[in-house]
């Protein structure tokens, strides 16, 4: 604020004084992220060491084998902005470490659309249409996220995937 | 610090050395951008979108002798001047553009309001000169006008954001 009888020099100062650094809203910089990764401009997934990737797969394995899918995406640091609830059981028969396996593959991979930050599946259900795992993903809007979901391995298991957006902290 | 992410963008399309660059670079082009367009400052997030799309495809013109801050900002002045042509906006303003006071005229507004409501041909030159430190000269170069015609327009941006912040004079002899 600027006193009344302020003379220009006081103006000048004011100018002088306001902050020179502004934090963009955080979606920004997700837009800028798809928009790159869009162009094949940047790697998504960082590169994992031999041993990493080892405990990697040896995590989906042990994930597998209690019947869920481990999941280990490259954007954990990023704040999901979507759910994308994983519905119905996969029909078709593919063994279990196959299937995380796939579904790992498919968060880690660069998505123009967005970013899986991370994912799991729920406790084992058998009732049909039930919400069986769920991945948190970030994106620029819903309909990136929805162009995000449809890519999900999940799909092509006989299930279906539902965006729900999370509501801003 | 920059040279070392920058080649890791480049080289290896690292998008853990880019997240360093946007982190250390993008708030002060924010700033930048939101006061440049502070009557849209929506647009500010698409300049800011444009300038690292841009920056990607221009790093080869890029060299060290500048800061790559100063090249950022360049590139953002230049996403800013497109959005004034696009929207048919002259950078040489004068105070029939100034939009009437709302409000109480006798209560003071702060800085950032008062630069929202200037002409955006006033709000140029105040920023860049006032906030960001470029000389007229330079203010000349980047605008496309004479170094006289940014003398000038500062002095009348700064009385009108003057007038502005405390417009206690209804009858508008203030000045």
């Amino acid at each position: 604020m600027v006193s009344q009888d302020s003379s220009e020099q006081d103006v000048v100062a004011a100018l002088r004084a306001l902050p020179r650094e502004v934090a963009p809203p955080t979606l920004v910089e997700g837009r800028v992220l798809s928009a790159l990764r869009a162009r094949g401009l940047l790697r998504a997934a960082p590169v994992l060491s031999r041993r990493a990737a080892f405990m990697a797969v040896a995590a989906s394995a042990t994930m597998a084998f209690l019947g869920g899918y481990a999941l280990r995406p490259a954007a954990t640091h990023l704040e999901p902005t979507h759910m994308l609830l994983l519905v119905g059981a996969p029909t078709r028969e593919l063994e279990h470490a196959e299937r995380a396996r796939e579904y790992g593959d498919w968060a880690r991979r660069p998505h123009p659309a967005g970013a899986v930050v991370s994912g799991n599946a729920f406790e084992q259900t058998s009732a049909a249409g039930e919400v069986v795992g769920y991945f948190l993903v970030r994106a620029a809007s819903t309909d990136d996220a929805t162009a995000l979901a449809k890519t999900c391995p999940h799909w092509r298991h006989g299930g279906r995937v539902v965006v729900r957006a999370i509501q801003p902290g | 610090m920059d040279r070392s992410d920058l080649l890791a963008v480049v080289h290896d399309c690292s998008e853990e050395a880019f997240r360093r660059l946007y982190a250390r670079h993008t708030p002060a082009l924010y700033a930048f951008a939101r006061r440049m367009l502070a009557d849209r400052p929506d647009d500010a997030e698409d300049v800011i979108q444009e300038v690292w799309l841009r920056a990607f495809g221009q790093l080869g013109s890029f060299s060290w002798g500048s800061s790559l801050r100063t090249w950022l900002s360049g590139i953002a002045l230049n996403r800013c001047r497109e959005v004034w042509r696009d929207r048919g906006v002259s950078l040489i303003a004068t105070d029939e553009e100034m939009p009437a006071v709302n409000g109480d005229p006798h209560v003071s507004i702060d800085v950032e309001r008062g630069l929202a409501q200037l002409p955006s041909g006033y709000r140029a030159v105040l920023v860049l000169h006032d906030v960001e430190g470029y000389t007229h000269e330079e203010i000349a170069t980047q605008l496309g006008i004479e170094p006289g015609t940014s003398k000038s327009q500062l002095f009348r941006a700064r009385r009108a954001l003057r007038k502005r912040l405390h417009d206690s004079d209804p009858e508008g002899t203030d000045g």
